[in-house]
């Protein structure tokens, strides 16, 4: 094998190659001195490896000794070499060329890289601290404060405020970080469905929650003052729907329930509502106005009720008039009371049911109520015949078709009837007219005798109170009758919720003699459990476990509503 | 980022220091911070309860963002010498305390509503600064020292300089020895890492693989040498390398001569393999000193991030 060995020297810069020819079967690579290629590098062993012909132009290297060589940057024991192919040992690099006609094969030697800079470039190559490893705080720092202002705020604002495509990301579950991951709490689960669409509630930037946002689906709900004189105050024309209901806290909190939210105006009403007719309300325990009660008058002349709100200053005042005759002491007697099945003992409850909203009772009826102890038969010999309940013109007409009916029949076993009376009819016979009028006359005469009987003494009279009209057709009226008021207009009492107590710990009726007495506790009476919020022996309780804010019976919060009230507080008379 | 190299110095200086500057001044004002908020945050009864959109809650949340604000300028000012405001130890020192003052402020901010979104993030990045400084201020009181006594004396210029000297006798003297001889050092000079990776600085996963590349190189020569290398399989290369000279030392029919160039070239590679062990324990201890700086900082910015979106995103939808 003839090899052109082309040594490749480098001398102040200028480059210059050196050829030679060598005749031999093996090319041998190593830093021995009997090697055909001679490289000093210290690192190369004596014998390296040895290149020779393969097949008809190609050349083969065979690595000695079990070293290895680089070919193409690659760690091998053999390969085939085709032209370019480059063997690197040590600083030196061999380079296979196609070779001139004359020769088998042309390798071209070049130390790379001198044994000095070698050194320092090794030396410069190594990883020894983080910052070498390519790890930059800049740059991190860059990226993860990219990465943070993307997702939590560019995008987000892009998708809101650059773009129409807020409805579209909102239809679906959201993929891209939208409005929602402003979002700091969970929305009152009345508001979740809704919670994403942040525009719903939030319509104008940097802009607190307007009322209208509110009032758009809360329509016509009730303001605090119906008096327009207090409504076009600031303390309400100003006030905001999140002063007392806070988003975004959960449910617990959607209705603020914090009790200055009430005193800094009850505390001392006069200061903020010069002239206004309310008792100052400082907390619970010590500084609450006792009960003021809505009770009922009855004015005869018009035949009405009328109510009026008294105070247990004017203990005398203290009952409600019902117009109904119902000693609560009967009643509730330990020991039953009769009753056409025997001795019964009633519960309050079988009379006062406690109506949905756990607060007030469904009205007393009485079909279910009464009527089976107070039936309303009116003939001893006709048991099952009752006078309707609830209209004095039905019931005298019931005792009046009754009696006719039954003379004109005849066969009445009464021994002061008429025998036209007494007298059992024929199948198919008729009353001649003379006989005929003996029996309804006789008929009108029981007719009366018992509407006078039951309306003034046995029936209605005996829970009523009847007045006589001087009218032949309608003699007698029975009083109307007021069973049930809201006692408290301003307080909602919830009877629900203090099922587990006995009623009569709170209302004393088992002594209670009229129905006109009013049965309700003192305020002291609530003061046993209920304590201020902090309270550490009694129930913790806020205002508005029993009064509400949206009281005012037509005024809305609705700022048409609100701008009406034009007059002015200071030229307004008490109102 | 180039102040690797001499930190170390200014540190182990500061690190006596930095925490009982003004005996303990800014950890005294921090603490007042803390208890003024902590009894402010337990008398406060605001409606609604507590939360970070009280009266309470924005004077903590506005106090908590100047804070970080400040300390992030801190950091910034902590590297201008320049400045004569002040020394580099005491805006440490304020750093420190003040920075870990703000578990308590941010925390009471929150109060304790945590959730999904922009807000609990910023705090959740705030705990990952602040553990990451925790961890800086033990790095900062423990490393130096150990690097100090790593060092004892010379620097790892010195001492790579000298590795590569030690290599170079190292391979001449195996080379006239014997080819055998020449190969295995060859290897092993070419197969010991100083430094490398990340996790490699921080944890020494080089001598690892390095036992690996030892074991390929044993099992290939394990055909040429009959006088077995009995070395544990978690050894170096370095250290199998002594291994098989002394091998060779024993079985050696040589020459005194030769004897000689073997225990002489045992010697080298024993200094060198100490050298090495040293080079990369130095490299560990920088790296484990400075690696909470790759976290604090960039947390810190994406903290401001998160703390811009928090602000203006409650002043967006206020």
């Amino acid at each position: 094998m003839r090899v052109l060995i082309r040594t490749w020297t480098r001398e102040g810069g200028e480059r210059s190659a050196q050829d030679r020819i060598v005749e031999t079967l093996q090319l041998r690579i190593g830093r021995g001195t009997d090697q055909d290629v001679e490289l000093a590098d210290l690192r190369v062993p004596l014998a390296l490896a040895e290149i020779v012909i393969d097949g008809a132009h190609g050349l083969a290297i065979h690595a000695k000794g079990g070293h290895r060589v680089w070919i193409n940057d690659s760690p091998a024991e053999d390969g085939r070499l085709a032209p370019s192919d480059t063997i690197d040992c040590g600083r030196y690099r061999l380079t296979v060329r196609k070779p001139p006609q004359e020769v088998d094969a042309l390798v071209e030697i070049e130390e790379r890289i001198s044994a000095r800079e070698e050194r320092s470039e090794r030396l410069a190559g190594l990883s020894t601290s983080l910052a070498a490893t390519g790890l930059s705080r800049r740059g991190l720092s860059w990226l993860l404060f990219i990465a943070v202002l993307l997702p939590s705020l560019l995008i987000p604002a892009y998708l809101r405020f650059g773009t129409a495509l807020i409805p579209t990301v909102h239809a679906a579950k959201p993929v891209w970080p939208t409005d929602h991951v402003w979002i700091p709490g969970p929305s009152s689960t009345a508001h979740a469905f809704f919670q994403n669409d942040c525009a719903r509630c939030h319509q104008k930037p940097f802009e607190q929650v307007r009322n209208e946002a509110c009032l758009d689906c809360h329509k016509g709900l009730h303001h605090h003052a119906e008096d327009a004189r207090w409504a076009s105050l600031p303390v309400f024309a100003q006030a905001q729907c999140e002063d007392c209901h806070e988003e975004h806290k959960g449910q617990a909190r959607l209705v603020d329930t914090h009790n200055t939210l009430c005193t800094s105006c009850h505390a001392n009403p006069q200061q903020k509502f010069s002239g206004i007719d309310i008792e100052a309300a400082q907390d619970f325990s010590e500084h609450h106005p006792t009960f003021r009660p809505r009770v009922a008058r009855y004015d005869a002349s018009v035949r009405e009720f009328r109510f009026i709100t008294v105070n247990d200053k004017q203990p005398q005042e203290l009952h409600s008039d019902t117009n109904f005759i119902y000693p609560h002491d009967v009643h509730l007697k330990a020991e039953g009371i009769k009753s056409p099945s025997g001795n019964k003992v009633l519960k309050c409850a079988g009379c006062h049911e406690i109506d949905s909203s756990g607060v007030s009772f469904k009205p007393i009826d009485m079909q279910r109520h009464c009527a089976e102890c107070h039936r309303l038969d009116f003939d001893p010999d006709a048991p099952d015949r009752t006078v309707p309940h609830g209209s004095e013109a039905q019931a005298i007409q019931t005792i009046r078709d009754y009696f006719a009916r039954v003379a004109l029949a005849g066969g009445v076993i009464k021994p002061d009837a008429p025998a036209v009376v007494q007298m059992i009819r024929k199948p198919g016979e008729q009353l001649d007219r003379p006989s005929a009028q003996i029996a309804l006359a006789w008929a009108d005469q029981q007719a009366d005798q018992t509407i006078d009987e039951i309306f003034d003494k046995r029936i209605c009279g005996y829970c009523h109170i009847v007045e006589r009209t001087g009218d032949l057709a309608l003699p007698f009226r029975v009083t109307p009758i007021q069973l049930q008021t809201r006692i408290f207009p301003h307080g909602d009492f919830s009877h629900a919720a203090h099922k587990q107590e006995k009623c009569t710990s709170c209302h004393a009726a088992e002594t209670s003699k009229h129905s006109e007495d009013l049965l309700m506790p003192e305020l002291k009476r609530c003061r046993d459990c209920h304590g201020d919020p902090g309270a550490d022996s009694k129930v913790q309780s806020y205002c508005t476990e029993c009064h509400g804010f949206h009281i005012a019976p037509t005024r809305t919060m609705d700022k048409s509503s609100v701008a009406s009230a034009s007059a002015q507080p200071t030229a307004m008379t008490k109102p | 980022m180039n102040r690797s190299s001499t930190t170390s110095e200014d540190i182990s200086l500061a690190h006596e220091g930095f925490l009982v500057l003004g005996r303990f001044r800014y950890l005294k004002i921090s603490l007042l911070l803390c208890i003024a908020a902590l009894t402010a945050y337990i008398w406060d009864d605001p409606k609604g309860g507590p939360g970070g959109g009280t009266t309470l809650g924005y004077t903590l949340g506005t106090i908590g963002a100047l804070l970080i604000v400040w300390l992030t300028w801190l950091g910034i000012r902590k590297r201008r010498y320049s400045s004569n405001l002040g020394t580099v130890k005491g805006w440490t020192s304020a750093h420190v305390y003040l920075g870990l003052s703000l578990i308590v402020i941010a925390t009471l901010h929150t109060a304790f509503q945590f959730g999904w979104n922009v807000h609990t993030l910023a705090y959740v990045l705030m705990c990952g600064v602040i553990a990451s400084g925790i961890y800086g201020i033990i790095a900062y009181s423990s490393y130096p020292s150990q690097i100090t006594a790593n060092r004892a004396s010379g620097t790892r210029d010195a001492w790579l300089t000298e590795l590569e000297e030690l290599n170079e006798q190292s391979i001449k003297i195996a080379d006239s020895i014997g080819p055998e001889v020449h190969k295995v050092v060859v290897r092993s000079v070419e197969s010991a890492r100083i430094g490398g990776s990340i996790r490699e600085q921080l944890f020494g996963t080089h001598l690892k693989k390095q036992a690996g590349v030892f074991e390929s190189l044993r099992e290939s020569l394990d055909t040429h040498l009959t006088a077995a290398i009995s070395a544990p399989a978690k050894k170096t290369n370095l250290m199998a390398t002594e291994m098989f000279m002394a091998g060779q030392l024993a079985g050696s029919e040589r020459s005194v001569q030769e004897a000689e160039r073997i225990r002489k070239l045992l010697d080298l590679l024993a200094r060198r393999r100490d050298l090495v062990a040293r080079i990369n324990r130095d490299i560990r201890l920088q790296a484990r000193m400075q690696v909470w700086l790759y976290v604090h900082v960039p947390l810190t910015l994406g903290l401001l991030a998160a703390l811009i979106a928090h602000i203006v995103s409650v002043f967006l939808y206020w």
